[in-house]
Formats: structure tokens, sequence, C-alpha cells
């Protein structure tokens, strides 16, 4: 569902992702890892054509974004780590204003938008600004939005930030079922105790390198770690257990 | 950096030649000479004082309440007056530069028509000081009263649009008062009236009087110190008073109010009309043009620009009507030729500032469109032909009122409607192209992006379009004028068609190449 070749962006002399290959299959939950400025952000970002990349092909439910990018981005969603919703518009009306963004029937506007208003218990903050809402509300819309025309492919860059524990806990049985229905998420996320839980197979990145990719069970197999959990895996694969200090300071 | 700051001298120079021709004017006048300067300098000082309190209460509201590094810096185990009173550093700059600058080539024309010393200048500077302290703070400190009642950000576009019509009106109202008058030797009693007219703000009591009369007697600061010390030292008393105030209502005022200041009032009654009456959205386009109107309609800050508009065409009309009827045919025709090119920069001031800025503005949710399957030509397509609708109006407007102001015939009417309608098209798309080409997600403040690098090559482009189309056109606008003075037959048919169509290619070619420009460069942005 999600295919990428070879993908490299540099800025300047830094090299943010480099000669990254993956692939996402459907119904998979696929975790990406990876500490801060190892290049998840830049993938994402380069895979819903918001960045172009220097080198490689990105291709997304079979279109490929740089050359199809309206097909492409007809079969994808996406959830940003930091939710920018129109102000000035209400709840109701910024995600009425998505589901014509992406071509729904006003029927189907309509209907999706109360189903998912109610389903993140924003229903009664329907018809206020957003400008007024806290960062989880936003946040929450934010993944309304991406939901509205019911993407192939769910790409979200640490949704769970800023959510109450009722609506994270939506938000895991909803990527569950999203896999479950034949859809593609991919999830970035810090979270790695979630990660372990919900996703099919991770990939873990260290500067801008893929440096490993599995279920936990087979990075477990491959490392010789058995009763290891995907955080210690994480922290030595990444080099964070070397660094960790013995005494907080 | 250095293109700014060569623009910003030539303005100062520009300003400072102006104002020493006024001045130089005046000092030539027996008995009321003096007096029209001091009135002069009063006039100015009561104009940047009120300027003062709206920017230090604008720049107040931006840095001592929704600056995005308060939540942390309150959050620190700091006195908040010392936070106040490092924002009041920033507000305190940010608000009084232009008015500082803009002391500087009155000053200096004033000094040169009365042969100042070269003391005049620090005995000014020690005036003008305090002159800025005092409004920085009586506005400060009322805006941190204000939070108790209103939100910050209400305020600010409350604000925004009070500032709006206060210019609005200023504007209209002292071009209604023709101060062209007062250089008409023929009118000395217009003088007499206007100054009646004028004598109303002269306040003794408020720190604009008490500058302009230090800097008068900064003048002869040697013959008669003490009225200088006089009004210097009562500047610099309300100054240190009005400071000591503030710092008090800050240190006890100033946590609350912010954390009050963090309340939204939520959508009121009025502000869901435009969810009541707007249609619900149909395909994508027409989504994003009804999300412009009601943004529209709920930033009250916006609405200021009908009333800019509505202005403008006041202004225009009156300067018409003020052409005197004794013209002869061919020097109204010409005038009503040149004028065309007028409505051409009134277009371009008009677009710069609503069309240029209209992709920056939609911010950092910019990222929704580009997420969208939305094609960002057809985008701009659909910003362009609802964005130029009011231009064109406008620019139509214009043509309607000055053909039967200056008598022109039904030819030359034609090609002003032919020729303004070309225009809105093109300038419109240039604004759009290259304020998409320069869009500045980060900044919500239109005047900020209008004034940016992007808005500067929007300008001269769009000049160079109104240049080309007028030289283009100039050629059988004259022959025709020619023909009718010697009243010939017109016979240059061939030389118009060909002219025009030249007009309307290098139109098109504007339009299309504009908004591809744009296109590519929105499609290429990388947001991250």
């Amino acid at each position: 569902m999600i295919r990428i070749e070879g993908l490299t962006k540099r800025y300047g002399a830094l090299t943010a992702v480099d000669n990254l290959t993956l692939g996402v299959r459907p119904g998979e939950v696929y975790g990406f890892l990876g500490p801060n400025g190892a290049g998840k952000t830049t993938t994402i970002r380069i895979i819903t054509g918001l960045i172009k990349p220097t080198s490689g092909m990105v291709w997304v439910a079979g279109h490929r974004i740089d050359l199809e990018p309206e097909a492409a981005k007809r079969a994808l969603g996406y959830i940003a780590d930091e939710p920018h919703p129109y102000d000035k518009l209400t709840a109701r009306e910024f995600l009425l204003t998505i589901g014509s963004l992406y071509g729904l029937s006003a029927r189907a506007r309509a209907n999706r938008t109360a189903d998912l208003l109610g389903f993140l218990s924003l229903d009664a903050w329907g018809d206020e600004l957003t400008e007024s809402f806290s960062h989880g509300m936003r946040q929450k819309l934010m993944i309304a939005a991406a939901l509205m025309h019911e993407p192939q492919v769910l790409v979200a860059d640490e949704p769970l930030v800023g959510l109450d524990p009722a609506s994270a806990r939506k938000l895991r049985e909803l990527f569950r079922s999203l896999a479950k229905e034949g859809k593609a998420v991919i999830l970035a996320t810090h979270i790695l105790e979630i990660a372990e839980r919900l996703c099919d197979r991770v990939g873990i990145m260290g500067h801008g390198k893929l440096i490993e990719e599995g279920s936990v069970a087979e990075l477990r197999e491959r490392l010789k770690a058995p009763g290891k959990n995907l955080e210690e895996i994480f922290l030595e694969l990444t080099g964070g257990a070397e660094g960790r200090p013995e005494v907080f300071p | 950096m250095v293109l700014l700051g060569g623009a910003a001298l030539v303005i100062l120079g520009l300003v400072h030649g102006l104002l020493w021709v006024v001045f130089h004017y005046f000092s030539h006048q027996a008995v009321i000479g003096g007096l029209l300067m001091s009135r002069i300098l009063s006039m100015a000082f009561m104009t940047f004082l009120l300027m003062l309190v709206y920017s230090n209460v604008l720049a107040s509201l931006s840095s001592h309440f929704l600056s995005r590094d308060l939540p942390f810096l309150m959050a620190l185990p700091v006195r908040p007056l010392w936070i106040f009173m490092s924002k009041a550093g920033e507000a305190f700059v940010g608000s009084s530069w232009m008015v500082a600058m803009m002391c500087v080539p009155l000053y200096g024309a004033f000094a040169r028509v009365r042969h100042a010393p070269l003391e005049f200048f620090p005995l000014a500077a020690a005036a003008t000081l305090p002159f800025l302290l005092i409004p920085a703070a009586v506005s400060m400190a009322a805006t941190c009263g204000l939070m108790f009642f209103l939100p910050a950000r209400k305020m600010r576009e409350a604000m925004l649009l009070f500032g709006m019509v206060a210019f609005t009106g200023a504007v209209v109202a002292f071009r209604l008062m023709e101060p062209e008058k007062l250089i008409n030797p023929n009118n000395e009693m217009a003088v007499f009236e206007y100054m009646h007219l004028l004598a109303a703000p002269s306040a003794p009591w408020l720190p604009s009087a008490w500058v302009a009369n230090a800097v008068v007697a900064g003048v002869n600061y040697g013959a008669d110190p003490l009225r200088y010390l006089v009004n210097a030292g009562k500047l610099w008393a309300v100054a240190l008073a009005c400071w000591a105030v503030a710092l008090l209502i800050a240190d006890r005022t100033y946590r609350k109010a912010w954390q009050q200041a963090q309340e939204s009032l939520g959508v009121r009654r009025g502000v869901r009309l435009a969810s009541r009456w707007l249609p619900r959205s149909g395909g994508a386009y027409a989504a994003i043009l009804l999300k412009d109107i009601k943004v529209f309609v709920r930033e009250p800050s916006q609405w200021g620009q009908i009333l800019l508009l509505a202005s403008l065409v006041l202004i225009y009309v009156f300067n018409l009507s003020r052409i005197p009827p004794d013209l002869t045919r061919g020097l109204r025709s010409l005038l009503f030729f040149l004028n065309l090119g007028f409505i051409g920069l009134i277009l371009t001031a008009v677009a710069a500032r609503f069309l240029f800025p209209l992709v920056s503005l939609e911010g950092q949710s910019f990222e929704i469109l580009r997420l969208a399957p939305v094609s960002m030509e057809r985008y701009l397509w659909t910003r362009l032909a609802a964005g130029i609708a009011p231009v064109m109006a406008l620019g139509l407007a214009l043509v309607a009122f000055s053909v039967p102001m200056l008598g022109t015939d039904a030819f030359m009417a034609t090609v002003a409607g032919c020729t303004v309608v070309g225009m809105t098209g093109a300038i419109g798309a240039i604004a759009l192209g290259c304020g998409a080409g320069f869009a500045q997600f980060r900044i919500s403040n239109p005047e900020e992006i209008v004034t940016s690098a992007g808005g500067f090559i929007f300008m001269v482009v769009s000049t160079v379009y109104i240049c080309a189309i007028l030289w283009l056109e100039s050629h059988p606008v004259r022959l025709y004028y020619v023909a009718a003075l010697f009243r010939r037959p017109f016979q240059a048919h061939w030389l118009a068609a060909g002219a025009f169509s030249l007009a309307a290619v290098l139109t098109v070619v504007a339009v299309i190449g504009s908004i591809r420009y744009g296109a590519r460069a929105l499609a290429a942005r990388e947001l991250s």
C-alpha cells in the first residue's frame, strides 16, 4: 500500500533521510520508530507530498506521489504532529470543508461529520470556533479530518500526543479496526509500549537510515534477545542504552 | 536589507524635502508664518501622540498577552514585573521607532528653515524621548486593566478595526479640508478659516503641546533657556511618574491580567450569521471560497478594508470634481488617458492589500490544502475569479465617475472600460502569483506580508505592466485625438487594432504566466 524506494533527503550538508527503502502492506499497522532527528517526520512528510525528496520514489496505493499527486492524496489521510485547523471555522464547518475538498457528496459529508464528531466526543463542541479549542481538542479534530474521506492509507505522526486516555484508547482501537478493513496505517511514535502492542511490524530509524525492521518477535530473534521488550531492543539498536546515566543528575 | 535601508533613506529624504518646502514657504509669510510653523509642529505631535497610544496598545497586547513564549516565562520562578518590563521594552521599541524616525526629517527641515544651532538636535532628542515614553506607559497600564474586561484576541481585533476606521476617517477628513488652499496666495481668507478649523486640537495640557513648545524653544535655547527647560521638565516629570504608576499597576495586576486574557469568548450570535446564511459548500473550490467568506465575516479587523475602498473612491471623485471646468477638451482628454494609469496604480495598491496576502493568510493551515487532492493552479484561478470581482467593481466605478466628470466621448470611454477590465485581471493575477511565490505562512499580519520583498516585486512588476499597456495604447489614442482636433476622420484602424491586440496579448500572458508561476511555486514549496 506504501512503497518507498531509495529515498534520500538532503538539507545542504545534512542528510536527513539516507537511501531508505521500505513497504507497508494492506491490513498492516507499521510503527515508525527512532530517536529525535532520526528522519521519521521528514520521511512521513515526503510520503504525504509536503516535502520533495532529493532522490528516490514513493508510491501510495499504487500512485507515485510526484507523478500522480491528486490520486495519491485521495487515498491518503495524514495526522500531523502539530494540529492547525482553520481558527475561524467551527469544528463542524471545518470537517464539512474537508469533505468538500475530498469530493464527498453533501449527504456523505453531513453523515461523516456527525459520526466523527460523535466518535471523538467533539459533538458538544461542533458549533464552536476551533480557535477556542485546547491542543487535545484540535488534535482530535485533525484526526477526524484525516479520517473524513475514509482513506486507504493513514499516516500518523505522534497522533496520541495531547489526547486524553479515553480518546487515546479509542484511537488505538481505530487503528486496529482500519487494519482489519484492509487499510494500511503507518504510525510514528515515541511511545514504545503502544507501538509494541499495536503494530504488526516496526521499522527503527537512526541517522536517516533504517536500522532494523520486522515484528517485535522477529527483532528479538534476530538480535538474540529473548524476553526483551521493544524499549530495550530500541535502546540497544539506537545506542540509547549506552548513554543512559546510572544516577539521575 | 541594503535595499530596504536604501528605500527608507529615500523616503526620509523625500519627507524632509517636502517638510522643508512647507516650512520654507510659511517662514516667508508675514505675521502668521511663525504661528503656522508652530501649529504644524503641534499638529504633527498630536498625530504622533494618537499613533503612539494606538500602536502601544496593539504592541502591548501582542508582547504582554499574546506572545508565544509567555506560558513558558510565566512558569519560571521570576517576578511577573520583570517579565512585564522586558516585554515593555520590546513593545516600546516596536511601536515607537517609526515616530522617532519621522522626527528626524521633521527636526531637520525645521532646523534648516529656522537656522538652528547644532545644539538644537540633542535638545530636541532629549524632549522627544519622554514624549515617546509617556504614551507607552499609559497604554501599557491601560491594556493591563482592560484585560479584566476583554480577552486579548478580541481586543486586538477590535483595536485593528478601530484603527482602520480612524485612519480612513482622518484621510477623508484631511482631503475634504482642501489643505492646498493654504498655498494659494489669492485665498488669504481660506488660510484664516483653515487656522480656525485647526484651532481645536491645540490642547496645551497634552505632552504633544509640551514637546512642540520645547522643540520651538530649542531653536533659541541660548536666548531663552527657561522656556525649553520648563517644557522638557514637564515631559520628563510626567514620563517618570507615568512609568512609576504603570510599573506599580503591572506589579499588582500583570499575572492576573495575563491569565484573564487567555480566555476566549467563543462564537457570538452575530458571528453565527455566516453559518446560517451561506450555503453548505459544494465542490472543493467552492468550499475554499466559502471558507474565505466565513473567515472574513468573523475577522472584524478585515471589515475596515471595505471602508478603505470606499474612502479611495470618495477621495478620487472629490479630486476629479476639483479639476477646473475651463480646461480645453484636449487637456481633458489627456487627463482622462493619464487617469487610466492612476486607476492602474490604485488597483495595484488595492491588490497589494487584498490579493497579494491571500495565500499567505492561509497560515500553517495551508498544509490542509496541500494534502487534499486539489490542483494548486485551479486553487489560484478560483481565488483570482473571486478576488478580482470587488477590485474590478472598484476600477469600473472609478472609470464610470471619471467619464462624465471629464466629458469624454464614447470611444475613449470604451477604451478605458476595456483597459480597466484587462488591467484588473492582470494586476490581480500578478498579485496572486507573486503572493503565492513569496508566501509567508508564519506571518498573520497582512501589512507585514505586503511590505516584504515579494510585495515590492509585485508592485514593480505591476507598474511595469501598467506602463507597457499605456505605452501601447497611447499611439492609437494620440492619433484619435489629433484626428478629432483637426476634424478629420480617424484612419489608423490597423495601427489601433495592432496596438490593442498587443495590449490584450500582454494581459493574457501576464494573467496565465502569473498564475502558473504561483501554482508551480506552491506545489514545489516544502512545508516542514
